[in-house]
């Protein structure tokens, strides 16, 4: 799993490529500790290069959430192919998120 | 074309020199529910313990997901076993561990998550099975049918692709019984998990089976669909649905012995 990060003003973009599963989920979380860590309150996951997502990785963005609410921030998630989709559909965790079909729909007041 | 998760290629096994499993070969595809019916001692749990890697086979060859498991050593039929869950029949719960940590020890065993995120995922399994507000509750305090509900949630744990559940409804009642049945349905349909069911249960066969086995003997006696087997002429199936004494399945034979054990 590879993860890049952009800047837009106050916001951060950070686009996952690869599945992220019971492997590659502890790599996103450290990522996330990161974004923690430097006080960012505003972050977009683009998801438009994950092919699966497993439960850990439906858990470390659940954590993401209970970490951003606590200091005021929030994210959204944006491009997620169908099939991600499903497996959030399925768990009602659509329900949770914000969740947006274009990176730009997801940036716009944000 | 569907992928193969479970072939069995000219499967026998033996006990103190007695065929208890012969020659037996199937395949199971991607996202199906394959029954295996049959009475007891007829060997479908002897087979669900062949797939699962538990037993090896004599004769024949048991692959997962395209991997030969009677070759493997055992650090990589441990990788293997990550790819399925099962569901025992009486659970197998912990009974000094809460539910919580019942259904925890799968992921604690097998990853290195972090306990907070141990602690979401088993959060997610339990409201999955209905049974978030039990997580702090020990087995003893449950019923038999939320005992196979947390059993279930421990099989799921790691997200396998294929979990093999040994007799899920046996010891619950009917209402309990389709709990089950369509909680297993579900995660099949839904989250495309292909579900190995071994059971006498004909209403569970003909309620969730996309297809079935009838083993008697050790052998597989009729393949086919709900439909198909509904409408078999098979003696050993008609007898096996109609839960009839008479017919080609003998459970006792004549006992002439106990005339020589009298001395008569």
């Amino acid at each position: 799993m590879k993860i890049t990060e952009e800047k837009k003003d106050d916001i951060v973009i950070c686009k996952v490529q690869g599945e992220v599963n019971l492997d590659t989920s502890p790599d996103l979380r450290k990522k996330f500790d990161s974004f923690i860590s430097s006080n960012t309150k505003k972050i977009i996951i683009n998801f438009s290069d994950v092919p699966y997502i497993d439960s850990s990785g439906l858990a470390t963005l659940i954590e993401l959430l209970q970490r951003l609410r606590k200091i005021d921030g929030k994210f959204r998630i944006c491009n997620m192919s169908e099939k991600v989709r499903s497996i959030f559909e399925i768990t009602k965790l659509c329900k949770l998120f914000e969740i947006f079909d274009t990176q730009s729909a997801a940036l716009e007041n944000f | 074309m569907k992928k193969e998760m479970v072939s069995l290629v000219g499967v026998s096994k033996s006990f103190d020199g007695r065929k208890i499993i012969n020659n037996v070969s199937f395949d199971i595809v991607q996202g199906e529910t394959f029954v295996i019916m049959g009475c007891s001692g007829s060997g479908k749990s002897t087979l669900l313990r062949l797939m699962t890697g538990i037993l090896k086979p004599d004769e024949g060859r048991v692959f997962i997901k395209g991997k030969d498991i009677t070759t493997v050593g055992p650090e990589e039929l441990d990788e293997v076993r990550k790819s399925f869950g099962m569901l025992f029949q009486y659970s197998a719960l912990l009974d000094s561990l809460t539910v919580n940590e019942n259904v925890a020890l799968p992921l604690k065993e097998h990853t290195k998550l972090d306990e907070n995120i141990v602690r979401i995922i088993v959060k997610m399994k339990l409201s999955l099975m209905g049974l978030r507000e039990f997580q702090n509750h020990y087995p003893a305090q449950i019923s038999g049918g939320m005992r196979k509900r947390v059993g279930l949630a421990r099989a799921i744990a790691l997200d396998p692709d294929i979990v093999f559940y040994d007799e899920p409804t046996s010891g619950l009642d009917p209402v309990v019984g389709g709990v089950i049945n369509r909680l297993i349905m579900d995660l099949s349909k839904k989250l495309f998990i292909t579900s190995v069911v071994v059971t006498h249960d004909m209403s569970s066969v003909f309620r969730i089976a996309d297809r079935a086995a009838m083993i008697h003997k050790g052998s597989v006696v009729e393949i086919g669909t709900p439909q198909q087997i509904k409408t078999s002429d098979n003696p050993y199936l008609r007898q096996f649905i109609n839960g009839s004494p008479n017919g080609p399945i003998d459970f006792f034979r004549e006992d002439l012995g106990i005339f020589e054990e009298l001395s008569l």
